[in-house]
């Protein structure tokens, strides 16, 4: 078989149980090579669970987990070889500076010293030597997850495993780490994030999927996936418009006083032409949440899935 | 697998020294007030008017033998030698594996390109060369006091280095005790808890079966029931079945420690 025919990760019919709690059932979920997905989920919903059964710390109780082609249980070792990960929970053993930290894990991938990468990933997230210098018992969140990105990408892996990457990160290192993300992908890396934050995995993913109560709930592009389902408006006018707004997808969800409250299923630009026509004070509008997104697979509802989009 | 027990040997470097310094001390002490407690024939004595759970607690129930070997063979028996042995031994084995995961400090680590049997027996072997320095700091401080007094000719050292290495298979017994605890579990103070509980309850059922008929037959099941320095001294020389069991139960505790922790979800 050859490396382009070969998907990056493939999950197919997983379960998983603790005890009475049935985390993963039946998961089935692909990845291309060279493909950024983000992997999408409420906590709880099964996201870690997965992403540890494609790592080899989990047994799958059925079904099949591979990466790149290789059995995540079976050949554990030859993956993580090939693999980067950052796991949800960053703590370090004590005692450790940042500079012994990144070193300890390079050597447990048989490399010494610095590696080359590792300044350029020091040097744009912003940890700089002193910060190295220190004992990581001291760290921020914000740096023990720099430090853990570091190592988890310093060696080039040509899987990139991240259980949400960008927690405890602020806009600007987010922005940064994004870009890393790209430019690895841009080389031929696949990486695969998850997140319960829809806008981190929308600016940066080309394919999402969904998982709630350890199934997939749908698969695609964040927009196809937001494709019909609402968003919510809230307008304050400075007079209340003489007759009801008659604007095709959207619906007045509250009125109280001059604030209604609308939500939106349509055009957009239909509604800004409707709502020029009146005297609006202010607006906000919300691109659609991850909860409101769940809420529209199974909501009212209930199981209702999405055709991989 | 180097890295490992190099960072793993440094982290415990502290408690190491600590309790191989004590112990060296603490033997170079016993030998050091020796005469300040009136010689051979007043601890012969002082042994005889032991009441019986007293002796049995230095297995010295048949009564104290008449050499300074003896009598500093005796002490490796003291509660102080086991406890800070054990105290180590708990330390390494609990931050193995369950204080590590319960911590979420084995994910980075355990993603390397290495099977985790490896990762833990480089661990493990901290806790062998560990334990081999505290039993040879204790010989040693035995030796430093025997100099010392000027009564280095009438101390056997080959016999005392055999019940140290008795003491060695207490620990290794001991240490594969925790370390498959340790390797199952995904909380480090569980295994610690339920390790010091199990050997306490050894302790005690070698004690009570020594001074208690009817628990007699129960002692065996005690890895200290097979810890006798006052026999190696009187003797001269070790009970091959003490070497075996502690050795064996060592063995078998690291072994099935390495296939189980091998073989276990990492789910924290």
């Amino acid at each position: 078989m050859s490396g382009a025919e070969v998907q990056a990760l493939s999950v197919s019919g997983v379960h998983k149980r603790f005890g009475n709690v049935e985390a993963l059932r039946g998961v089935d979920l692909s990845v291309e090579q060279g493909e950024i997905f983000g992997f999408l989920g409420p906590n709880g919903a099964g996201k870690t669970t997965t992403i540890r059964v494609l790592t080899g710390f989990i047994r799958a109780d059925q079904g099949a987990a591979r990466v790149l082609g290789m059995e995540s249980w079976g050949e554990t070792v030859a993956i993580k070889a090939r693999l980067g990960f950052l796991p949800d929970v960053v703590a370090f053993a004590s005692g450790f500076t940042g500079q012994d930290f990144l070193n300890y894990v390079a050597s447990l991938r048989g490399i010494r010293g610095r590696l080359p990468r590792q300044a350029e990933l020091l040097e744009r997230l912003e940890l700089p030597d002193s910060a190295l210098r220190r004992k990581v018992k001291g760290y921020s969140s914000g740096m023990a997850k720099k430090l853990a990105l570091v190592q988890a990408m310093q060696h080039d892996p040509d899987v990139l495993i991240m259980d949400e990457p960008t927690e405890a990160l602020d806009p600007l290192m987010r922005q940064e780490l994004f870009a890393i993300i790209r430019e690895a992908r841009d080389r031929g890396a696949t990486v695969f994030m998850s997140s319960h934050v829809l806008s981190d995995v929308e600016e940066v993913c080309e394919r999402v999927a969904l998982i709630r109560d350890g199934r997939i709930v749908g698969t695609g592009s964040v927009e196809a996936l937001r494709e019909g389902k609402a968003r919510t408006m809230e307008v304050e006018f400075r007079e209340l418009p003489s007759g009801a707004l008659a604007i095709p997808g959207v619906e007045v969800l509250s009125q109280e006083g001059t604030r209604w409250e609308l939500a939106i299923s349509g055009d957009i630009n239909e509604v800004l032409r409707e709502l020029a026509k009146h005297d609006v004070a202010d607006m906000t509008y919300e691109r659609l949440s991850l909860e409101n997104l769940f809420m529209g697979f199974y909501g009212e509802g209930g199981g209702k899935e999405l055709a991989d989009a | 697998m180097l890295s490992v027990f190099t960072y793993t040997l440094r982290s415990h470097r502290i408690g190491l020294l600590a309790v191989s310094v004590g112990l060296f001390l603490m033997s170079l002490i016993i030998v050091y007030t020796f005469d300040a407690f009136g010689g051979l024939d007043a601890l012969a004595d002082l042994f005889e008017s032991l009441p019986a759970p007293m002796a049995a607690m230095f297995r010295a129930q048949a009564g104290f033998g008449t050499t300074i070997t003896s009598y500093i063979a005796l002490d490796y028996r003291h509660p102080v030698y086991i406890i800070a042995g054990l105290a180590f031994v708990l330390s390494v084995s609990s931050g193995a594996a369950s204080r590590e995961i319960e911590r979420g400090t084995a994910l980075m680590l355990l993603a390397s390109p290495m099977a985790r049997w490896r990762y833990l027996a480089a661990k493990t072997g901290v806790l062998v060369v560990g334990a081999v320095v505290i039993v040879t700091m204790s010989w040693l401080g035995s030796m430093a006091g025997t100099a010392l007094t000027g009564v280095a000719g009438d101390v056997e050292s080959g016999t005392l280095m055999l019940a140290q290495l008795n003491e060695l298979g207490v620990l290794l017994a001991a240490g594969g005790i925790a370390m498959l605890l340790s390797a199952v579990s995904s909380d480090g103070g569980r295994t610690v808890s339920v390790t010091a509980g199990i050997l306490t309850v050894m302790y005690f059922l070698d004690f009570v079966g020594a001074i208690w008929g009817p628990a007699e037959p129960l002692a065996p099941l005690s890895i200290f029931y097979y810890f006798d320095p006052l026999a190696i001294a009187t003797n001269g020389t070790t009970l091959l079945r003490d070497i075996v069991v502690l050795f064996g139960v060592g063995l078998a505790g690291f072994v099935a420690a390495l296939v189980l922790f091998q073989r276990r979800d990492i789910t924290r």
